[in-house]
């Protein structure tokens, strides 16, 4: 995917900091964190205004409860069925429901992605049922998220393109608010050619969220550039970045302001997810080398170190 | 108001003048302070090493105020080694025991008649006596002069080097710590002045305290969140980057021949950390301690470092790997007051001379033991290293090869080849001061990512980006700032701390534009002394000879370009001058006049 240089600046020319902020989930899902990281994590929201934090659910108790004592306007996203999505729909539902009621406003839930998968190469009545399989698995928590916007979490590093667009369909038929591209513990993180490919298909309809390797201001005006460059997309409730390097992101934009040269179009394969396949399943790294190789950009490749 | 204190060593008076609020607004300290004393008190063509050279130790508006990385003290004179104006700056706690004095900056001139000491402590200045203490080592000349004044003095002083105006010779403090570069050593050397031992107890005052603790806090949460200064500097050092301009193909090796080192891994910052390693060190108000406290097993050497760019020089660019060698080799210089980039790189360019055959009984690429005899020698004045203590340039010139010295204005290059780094190739091109990769770091975005990551191998935009880190950096250089807190911090969380201590509204750009001010200034202190664009440029091998493998392979530095943008953008003319206009927006009208009336450019 090419990204002018130009694209780029008037992204960067209508975001401030402050807007950026609002865009962003604060992120913090290492399993070895304390208690005091959790309320420094929530600190560091508050102070500079990020739209949640997002968290494990066994700590939303503690955010939720921390953040209303200081009057927080910032949210509480909770992960569910993380970092995998290979548990049973009832687990998935019975979690949404215990972080619901402990404070989350928002949930961010992996979707089945085996199921996608067999869904696809099923054929007739076992594709189907895999289909309906992950709809009511998203259902379901949607259901019981009561309301609060529910994110799904495509894993896109494990996806194919086709996959990738079936699972943005059945999410939204599902009632999800908000498609999430990875968990950050999966193959590959947001790239701005899946960012694209899900913003095309779920439209002004439903949200799209960059998590993954989002870790300064270019990455993410990249990512806004492909998934929320318009006014109306640039809000929170159509647009996010989930990022344990908010704070980074926000202090980085600042160099934006003195000089247009930080924008350059980058060589396509350096931010083609064609290009980051080792970690991926055999059989999905040959469609994403299939697509390479007939990629306009190709002749990059022929520079080794490009 | 701050206060400049003068000492003529040649009369041994002391006074004081003013620090004006021009000075202070306009140049802020540090540096800039010093570029414009320097500018306006010395005439073109002045000996670097003549009493009439001056020496201008200075701290910054943000010195001692606990501002992250503010513990720093900057030093500017006319560089022996260069010719053009030089400032150095080191962490340490000397800066902010020199704040306390009362003391914005010190400037010194003449040459005393016998060795001599300063000791600065409770408003008092006395010029002493340091007959006994010349020729001692730098830690013994520390142990000295503190049991002669008081235990808790800080003191900056040279070794052996810089009293023999060794022309790459340092000014250390707190033993370890060192403005490096340019013979700021000999300067002081040539003034036969062995240390300034300082001593105070005035607290800085902040113009807003509560809002610059506020400003404090949001930087020191930017440190702390950086993935360099919150991860890889604590953890590994600077010599974590060994491994990383390896991976790249850009680590200069066997004096810039190669630029990917089969042996980098044993030089690592990580082996550093494995087997020299004792504890962490930081210098006064920082968070990131890069310093590295280490040993040498199985002995009883010890000290700090060896850094990056020294683990760089005595390592890759010799061609060795026998990380105790290049630890014993980083101590001596700390010992003699040695700058360790340029021992380090004109050792490996005796090296290269030896090795094609153009110098006899020279040191050969990968032979620990001589070079660290080279270093004791350059020390000492003594044998080979009489020649090798003028630096890489004069000694290749003096065996016919200018071309085997790696330097841009005479000061030897440091550790990235910027051959696979297109802008930094340009920023060293464009110093002030020669090849210093402080100056503008663009390493910070063409490999490390920060504040994003740009593609190293281009050169659109560089000339650009390049004048952004230059100017910038001369500004927190002025605030006397570490180089690493711009990695995470931005030009607004400096403006917002400046603004906070000082009461002054500056802003972001009014930062900026102090910064480019003094950029122009120091160009135009060089263009009176002859430097134009000729001296704009690399190392003919780095402009002509592509690497040969790693992953910067096959390329050279395409700098004409980049340079003519930049000169463009700079309001330059196209031999790399200022012109009166640009002078005037920049706010050194009278500098402009001081020109056009004394001097042709």
């Amino acid at each position: 995917m090419r990204i002018p240089a130009q694209s780029l600046r008037e992204v960067a020319e209508r975001l401030d900091e402050e807007q950026m902020a609002g865009l962003i989930d604060h992120t913090e899902l290492k399993p070895h964190v304390l208690r005091k990281k959790i309320r420094s994590l929530c600190d560091e929201a508050d102070a500079h205004r990020f739209a949640t934090v997002c968290i494990n659910s066994w700590w939303v108790r503690e955010a939720s409860q921390y953040l209303k004592s200081k009057s927080s306007r910032v949210g509480v996203a909770s992960v569910v069925g993380f970092p995998l999505g290979q548990m049973s729909t009832e687990s998935k539902a019975f979690e949404t429901s215990d972080a619901i009621a402990n404070g989350a406003t928002e949930v961010d839930m992996v979707i089945n992605v085996g199921a996608i998968r067999d869904m696809t190469v099923s054929s007739g009545d076992e594709g189907r049922q895999m289909r309906t399989l992950v709809r009511d698995d998203i259902g379901a928590v949607v259901k019981k998220a009561d309301g609060a916007p529910v994110k799904v979490i495509l894993e896109t590093g494990y996806l194919t393109d086709e996959e990738i667009v079936q699972a943005c369909r059945i999410s939204e038929e599902a009632g999800a608010a908000f498609v999430k591209t990875s968990t950050g513990f999966g193959p590959m993180g947001a790239y701005p050619a899946h960012l694209k490919l899900m913003r095309d298909w779920v439209g002004d309809r439903l949200g799209v969220k960059a998590a993954g390797g989002v870790t300064n201001f270019l990455e993410a005006i990249r990512s806004i550039y492909a998934a929320a460059n318009s006014p109306s997309l640039l809000r929170p409730d159509r647009f996010r970045i989930g990022t344990s390097n908010g704070i980074n992101i926000i202090n980085s934009l600042n160099w934006a302001r003195y000089d247009g040269s930080w924008f350059v179009e980058e060589v396509p394969c350096k931010i083609c997810p064609s290009n980051y396949v080792t970690k991926q399943p055999l059989e999905v790294q040959t469609v994403y080398v299939k697509k390479c190789k007939t990629c306009p950009d190709n002749a990059y490749r022929k520079f080794k170190d490009f | 108001m701050g206060r400049i204190l003068r000492i003529d060593l040649t009369k041994k008076k002391i006074s004081s003048q003013p620090l004006t609020n021009e000075q202070a607004e306009l140049f802020l300290g540090g540096r800039g302070l010093g570029a414009e004393i320097l500018f306006r008190e010395l005439p073109r063509g002045i000996g670097p090493l003549s009493p009439e050279n001056k020496h201008i130790f200075a701290t910054g508006p943000l010195t001692g105020s606990g501002a992250p990385t503010s513990g720093r003290y900057s030093v500017t004179t006319r560089s022996p080694l260069t010719g053009t104006i030089f400032d150095s700056n080191s962490g340490g706690h000397f800066g902010v025991q020199l704040k306390r004095t009362g003391w914005d900056a010190v400037v010194l001139d003449g040459r005393a008649d016998r060795p001599s000491y300063i000791w600065i402590h409770d408003d008092a200045t006395e010029i002493r006596n340091a007959d006994h203490i010349w020729g001692l080592d730098t830690h013994a000349t520390e142990d000295t002069v503190k049991s002669e004044t008081h235990k808790d003095a800080k003191v900056a002083y040279i070794g052996p080097a810089g009293e023999r105006q060794v022309l790459i010779s340092s000014i250390i403090n707190d033993k370890h710590r060192a403005a490096g570069r340019g013979g700021v050593g000999a300067v002081m050397g040539s003034k036969n002045l062995k240390a300034i031992a300082v001593l105070g107890n005035r607290e800085p005052t902040m113009a807003n305290k509560e809002e610059f603790t506020v400003a404090a806090r949001m930087s020191l949460e930017a440190i702390s969140k950086n993935p360099v200064t919150k991860d890889s500097l604590p953890n590994y050092g600077t010599a974590v980057l060994v491994n990383i301009m390896n991976e790249i193909g850009a680590l200069p090796t066997f004096n810039f021949q190669r630029g990917y080192y089969e042996d980098a891994d044993a030089i690592s910052g990580e082996t550093i950390r494995e087997r020299l390693l004792e504890k962490r060190v930081a210098c006064d108000a920082c968070t990131i301690a890069c310093g590295r406290a280490t040993k040498i097993p199985g002995s009883d050497r010890q000290g700090e470092g060896p850094e990056y760019e020294t683990v760089w020089a005595f390592g890759a660019a010799c061609g060795v790997r026998d990380l105790e060698g290049i630890a014993e080799a980083n101590y001596l210089c700390n010992e003699y007051g040695l700058d360790t980039i340029s021992t380090g790189s004109t050792i490996a360019c005796a090296m290269e001379l030896s090795a094609s055959g153009h110098l006899s009984g020279g040191p050969r690429f990968g032979d620990a033991e001589a070079m660290v005899n080279c270093v004791r020698l350059i020390g000492e004045r003594s044998g080979i290293g009489n020649e090798l203590a003028e630096g890489s340039l004069r000694l290749a010139r003096r065996h016919g090869h200018p071309e085997c010295s790696m330097n841009v204005k005479g000061l030897e290059m440091p550790g990235y080849d910027p051959r696979g780094i297109q802008g930094m190739g340009l920023a060293f091109a464009t110093s002030n001061r020669g090849a210093c990769h402080l100056r503008g770091y663009m390493i910070s975005a063409e490999v490390l990512g920060n504040p994003c990551l740009v593609d190293r191998f281009k050169t659109d935009g560089k000339a650009s980006l390049t004048i952004l880190l230059q100017d910038i950096s001369a500004a927190t250089d002025s605030m006397v700032l570490c180089r690493f807190s711009q990695f995470a911090m931005n030009p607004g969380h400096y403006a917002h701390l400046l603004q906070t201590a000082t009461g002054v509204p500056f802003t972001a750009m009014d930062l900026i534009s102090i910064g480019e001010r003094i950029y122009n200034l120091e160009r135009i202190f060089n263009a009176r002394d002859g430097f134009s664009r000729k001296d704009d440029s690399l190392p003919m091998r780095l402009l002509e000879t592509p690497l040969p493998e790693g992953h910067s392979k096959n390329t050279t530095v395409a700098l004409d370009p980049m340079l003519d943008e930049y000169y463009r953008l700079r309001g330059w003319t196209a031999d790399g001058v200022p012109t009166t206009s640009t002078l005037s927006e920049v706010k050194l009208g009278h500098a402009s006049k001081q020109i056009a009336e004394n001097y042709e450019i």
